[in-house]
C-alpha cells in the first residue's frame, strides 16, 4: 500500500474527492444553508463538501462558526464552546496519514492559500484555524484559541506525532475551520494546504 | 540484530534513499512489513556496528541526487503533502556540515525539487557518523 492522505469530515466522512474526479473535491462555506452567502462581517452558518465553483452540493461538513478568539458555536447550537472542549468528530475536517510502515510525524502544517501558489494569501476572506483535541475526549489537549491562517504568511502548526506510543501506520489530524468574506461576491480562489514529515 | 537491506528486492521501492558505510557496504531503503522504518534501522545498525555513513544519495523518478561524502551526519525524511483534490511527495536527503548546519534537498516524485537550509534536526531524522557520537558521548558523560 502506498502513502496516502484523505481529507474528511471531522467524523469521517463525507470524503474530499480527488481532483481528477472532477466532484466534491473541496469544502465550502455558506450562510444558513448551502447556496446561501455569508454577510461581510459574519462567519459561515454551514459547511459543505463541494465542487470548485462551490455549485454542487456534496453533503454537509461539521460547522464550527467563530464566537471569539477561544471558542465557537458548533453546528447550529446558539452558545459558544470553548475550542478546547470541541469533539473530534464536530471539527471541520480530519486529515488522516496512512503508510505502509509505522511511523513518527512531524512539521504537519496547515495553510489557506489562493489556489495558485502556496504561499498566497486566500482572496478575500479570513479564514481562521484550529487543532480539534490531539487526544480524543481530552479536554484542553487542542488549540485554545484560532489562529488566522493566510499563505506563508500564518500557517497553523499542527501536533508531532513522534514519540514512541504515537507513531503508527495511521496518523489523524482534526482541524476546526471558519471563515468570513472581506468584501462582497463570492470567493473561491481559497484552497487549503497539509503537509507532514516522516521516517 | 537489526535488518538492513542490501540488495535491491521487491521490498526496495523505485524511489528510494541508498546509504554508503565506512564498511564498505551499500544499504537501501527498504519497506518491509513489520519492521521498522528503514532509516530508523539504519541508525541501529550503524550504531551497533560503529560505523559511518560516508556517502547518501536518492533515486527519485529515474534521477540520482548525491549529497557530498564524508560529511559529520546525513539526514532523510519523506515529506507528503495534500490539498485535499491533488497530493504529493518527496524524498529528502541532506547532511549536517561542519558548522552544524543543514543543508536538506526534497525530491519530488514529478521531479521537482526544493532545497532547504536550516538547523540540524536531529534524531531520529540525522544519523551522526562514528566521531560524532563518539563526541556527543563524552559531552554527555562529562
Amino acid at each position: 500500500m502506498a502513502t496516502t492522505i484523505t481529507w474528511a469530515g471531522g467524523g469521517g466522512s463525507p470524503t474530499i474527492q480527488p481532483a481528477a474526479s472532477g466532484g466534491f473535491n473541496t469544502c465550502g462555506f455558506f450562510g444558513s444553508s448551502f447556496g446561501f452567502s455569508i454577510r461581510v462581517g459574519e462567519y459561515n452558518q454551514s459547511t459543505f463538501r463541494t465542487n470548485e465553483a462551490g455549485t454542487s452540493d456534496g453533503g454537509t461538513l461539521p460547522n464550527l462558526r467563530y464566537a471569539n478568539t477561544s471558542g465557537a458555536y458548533v453546528g447550529g447550537l446558539s452558545t459558544p464552546d470553548e475550542l478546547r472542549n470541541i469533539e473530534q468528530y464536530e471539527a471541520t475536517l480530519r486529515i488522516r496519514l496512512d503508510t505502509d510502515a509505522p511511523v513518527g510525524t512531524q512539521n504537519s502544517s496547515f495553510r489557506a492559500f489562493d489556489k495558485v501558489n502556496i504561499n498566497n494569501n486566500p482572496s478575500g476572506v479570513a479564514i481562521f484555524a484550529a487543532e480539534i483535541l490531539k487526544d480524543p475526549g481530552t479536554y484542553g489537549s487542542g488549540d485554545i484559541s484560532w489562529t488566522q491562517i493566510y499563505g506563508s504568511g500564518s500557517i497553523l502548526s499542527l501536533d508531532d506525532h513522534i514519540l514512541a506510543w504515537q507513531t503508527g501506520v495511521q496518523h489523524d489530524w482534526y482541524i476546526g475551520l471558519t471563515a468570513t468574506p472581506t468584501s462582497i461576491g463570492e470567493k473561491t480562489d481559497i484552497g487549503f494546504y497539509f503537509e507532514t514529515e516522516f521516517l | 540484530m537489526v535488518e538492513v537491506c542490501r540488495r535491491v528486492s521487491n521490498t526496495v521501492p523505485k524511489n528510494r534513499w541508498i546509504a554508503s558505510l565506512s564498511n564498505g557496504e551499500t544499504i537501501f531503503e527498504d519497506r518491509s512489513p513489520g519492521l521498522a522504518p528503514a532509516w530508523e534501522r539504519l541508525a541501529q545498525y550503524v550504531e551497533e556496528n560503529d560505523l559511518s555513513i560516508t556517502m547518501l544519495r536518492a533515486e527519485v523518478a529515474g534521477l540520482v541526487m548525491k549529497c557530498p561524502a564524508g560529511q559529520p551526519a546525513y539526514i532523510q525524511k519523506k515529506k507528503f503533502w495534500s490539498t485535499g483534490a491533488q497530493s504529493g511527495g518527496a524524498i529528502c536527503i541532506g547532511y549536517v556540515d561542519k558548522r552544524g548546519g543543514a543543508r536538506i534537498d526534497e525530491l519530488g516524485s514529478d521531479r521537482s525539487s526544493h532545497t532547504v537550509y536550516c538547523k540540524d534536526p536531529g534524531p531520529p531524522w540525522t544519523i551522526y557518523s562514528k566521531e560524532m557520537r563518539d563526541a556527543k558521548n563524552r559531552e554527555a558523560s562529562v
